[in-house]
């Protein structure tokens, strides 16, 4: 079936680099009780924790020195179990061993400890080979929220070999369509003056320009917005910046809000005055117990609507149909 | 996101399944229970989608029959996934459902019942006149009317037919822009890639995706277009610094060309390329120019979905234009929108 092809032969590999190399750390702690294996995969940051949890046999002689030939960890450390005490003097970097556990350092009666190494993640497509995400291209035409869901694609080949597998902070990014919206509550009014008046700045023609410069005037009286085109363009400006449009959205279910940004149409002209769309991101995280999540982003239409016209003296705006 | 569940007993912790979607879309679904004492779980599903992948289950705990999915087993109990294929259909809304049975000795013990619903747009043409006056610069005439009548966006591109006697080009002022654009944008990607040393096909992608024009009449090149965007997208997806880099190239090429473009430009474009029913134009600012007198124009009409979907072009019969002076007209005016919002 199509599964082997999709990309899973391929993320068991890449899984399995990071299962293997768990396995090679356990194997350096031979001298040691292995209590528990886990990983946490940080997508957002592109790198990974393992997480080793290991005690002193009762009786034997215990090697001195580990070696764990690891030379691209970002961050390694050692804690004494369950104080959580970090034990510094006992974790050292070396250049030609990478990182070195010293036993001698190590204070009396500590018996169980965490050994926790960061790594970065290399494959930049290594996430869509152990999860599947997903989230609404666009829903339905009176909808205002889009789902989202991650799902692990095969738990076995994790669950045989990790006590624990934690996937964090997978993103999750939505395009929140808003231009139909903009379109509909800007007056027709409105519209033919930015006409006016980009024409007027274009013409080289005097008569023309005159007879121009006085339908200008006239629409702007008229919409009560002399002069003030860019002002109103500042304020749809201001509505759109994140830190505004954010309060028009709502997480439902098990994801959580990030951030948002705005955003354009690879397939139109590029926009640097109102953005076709926000991409809002939201995160959730996986686990083996939790292997799947669904979310759902709601856009708060109405509201949305209803500021953005507040943009608009009364005498201009449109009266629109509500649903 | 809530479901109608037909729950015999508490067994399931969770059910996902989208109400709605895109015909085209993948629609995935998930099931998680717990202390369910079953022996097969069957997916009953109707009038729809393929299956495309499925998940924590072994290539032989499975078959697949008419229309139903028969598990043996999981590989690890109390997880369950699938993703199906929707495909585009005559209908432009299909209502439809997927059943989880929970088998126990050939009865169903738990059963969860979901519907969907998959919607497309469909681009109409509501008039066609046989002829349009331009006086003064301004149709007067009845213009072409087309309407969605589905449900999602298109993005529309116009293009005049190898015959017509009237063609459709960029404006120039728009084609300074994009040169500027460009230019600055290829300076911007170089510099950020460096950051990037394993990743030269994300900027390979970004680079083809923004310089290339979009255009739902070339099936090759929509595949490649569809193919990069989603791969894009997903990188973009899996790493926050690439995403803010990006955005980056994006601020700084458009604001270091500003001055080529007016702000009352971009914001009328962005206005009309937006027409109803979340119909986008793609090239709403190209124009026609006509001297003073009768021309003929035959339009052909590409559009696609968010899904960027194959779908037949609408051919218009020729239309006579009379224009009273000479005229430079943005596209756009050619048409009235008809239908919703």
């Amino acid at each position: 079936m199509s599964y082997e092809d999709k990309g899973l032969k391929v993320g068991i590999r890449d899984v399995g680099e990071i299962i293997n190399l768990v396995d090679r750390l356990s194997g350096r702690l031979n001298a040691f009780n292995v209590i528990g294996r886990g990983v946490t995969l940080n997508v957002s940051q592109g790198n990974f924790d393992i997480e080793l949890g290991f005690e002193v046999r009762p009786g034997r002689p215990l090697n001195r020195v580990v070696k764990i030939p690891i030379f691209d960890a970002q961050r390694a450390n050692l804690t004494s179990l369950p104080s959580f005490t970090v034990l510094d003097d006992a974790l050292i970097f070396d250049e030609n061993d990478g990182i070195v556990l010293s036993l001698d350092h190590m204070p009396d009666g500590v018996d169980s400890i965490l050994l926790n190494i960061r790594c970065p993640l290399k494959h930049r497509r290594f996430m869509s080979m152990l999860v599947n995400k997903q989230v609404q291209i666009e829903p339905r035409n009176d909808v205002t929220s889009y789902w989202m869901t991650a799902q692990f694609k095969h738990l076995r080949p994790l669950r045989d070999k990790l006590d624990s597998l934690r996937v964090e902070d997978l993103d999750f990014l939505v395009r929140v369509h808003i231009e139909q919206n903009i379109k509909e509550i800007i007056p027709h009014a409105f519209i033919r003056q930015l006409e006016v008046g980009r024409d007027l700045l274009q013409t080289k023609d005097r008569e023309k320009k005159q007879s121009l410069a006085r339908e200008h005037l006239r629409l702007a009286q008229a919409n009560k917005l002399v002069g003030n085109e860019e002002k109103v363009i500042e304020k749809i400006e201001d509505l759109l910046k994140p830190s505004n449009f954010e309060s028009y959205l709502d997480l439902i279910g098990q994801f959580y809000y990030h951030d948002c940004f705005q955003a354009g149409s690879f397939f139109r002209v590029p926009n640097f005055v109102i953005p076709s769309m926000m991409r809002v991101v939201s995160k959730t995280n996986l686990t083996l117990e939790e292997p799947a999540k669904e979310g759902e982003l709601k856009f708060k239409r109405r509201e949305f609507e209803d500021n953005f016209e507040e943009i608009f003296p009364k005498s201009t705006k449109k009266r629109k149909k509500r649903k | 996101m809530k479901h109608t569940h037909n729950q015999i007993n508490l067994g399931i912790k969770s059910v996902f399944l989208p109400n709605n979607a895109l015909q085209g879309e993948d629609i995935p679904t998930f099931i998680l229970w717990k202390d369910v004492d079953y022996d097969q779980i069957i997916i009953k599903k109707y009038n729809c989608c393929t299956l495309k992948e499925i998940y924590n289950v072994a290539e032989n705990a499975y078959e697949i029959s008419d229309n139903q999915i028969l598990i043996n087993s999981v590989e690890v109990e109390g997880y369950l996934g699938l993703v199906f294929e929707s495909t585009r259909s005559e209908s432009l809304l299909i209502e439809t459902n997927l059943n989880y049975c929970f088998m126990k000795k050939g009865d169903c013990v738990i059963e969860s019942k979901h519907d969907l619903i998959l919607f497309r747009p469909e681009l109409e043409v509501k008039h066609t006149p046989k002829s349009l006056t331009i006086e003064e610069g301004r149709i007067t005439s009845r213009k072409i009317e087309l309407q969605n009548i589905g449900e999602g966006t298109c993005h529309l591109r116009f293009k005049a037919s190898e015959n017509s006697e009237v063609k459709i080009t960029q404006p120039k002022r728009l084609r300074e822009f994009f040169n500027g654009f460009f230019k600055t944008f290829n300076e911007e990607v170089k510099k950020v890639k460096t950051s990037y040393p394993n990743d030269d096909w994300i900027f390979e992608d970004l680079l083809f995706l923004t310089k290339t024009t979009f255009d739902p009449s070339n099936k090759p090149l929509m595949e490649e277009i569809n193919l990069r965007f989603k791969r894009l997208d997903e990188a973009m997806e899996d790493h926050e610094k690439l995403r803010k880099d990006i955005i980056r190239i994006f601020t700084v090429s458009i604001f270091k060309n500003i001055n080529i473009i007016t702000v009352m430009e971009q914001f009328i474009e962005y206005l009309q390329s937006i027409a109803k029913n979340r119909v986008k134009l793609i090239n709403s600012l190209d124009s026609i120019q006509l001297t003073q007198g009768n021309h003929i124009i035959e339009l052909e009409l590409y559009y696609t979905d968010l899904l960027l979907s194959d779908i037949p072009p609408i051919k218009l019969d020729p239309i006579s234009i009379t224009s009273d002076a000479d005229v430079d007209l943005s596209i756009y005016n050619l048409f009235n929108w008809t239908g919703g919002q």
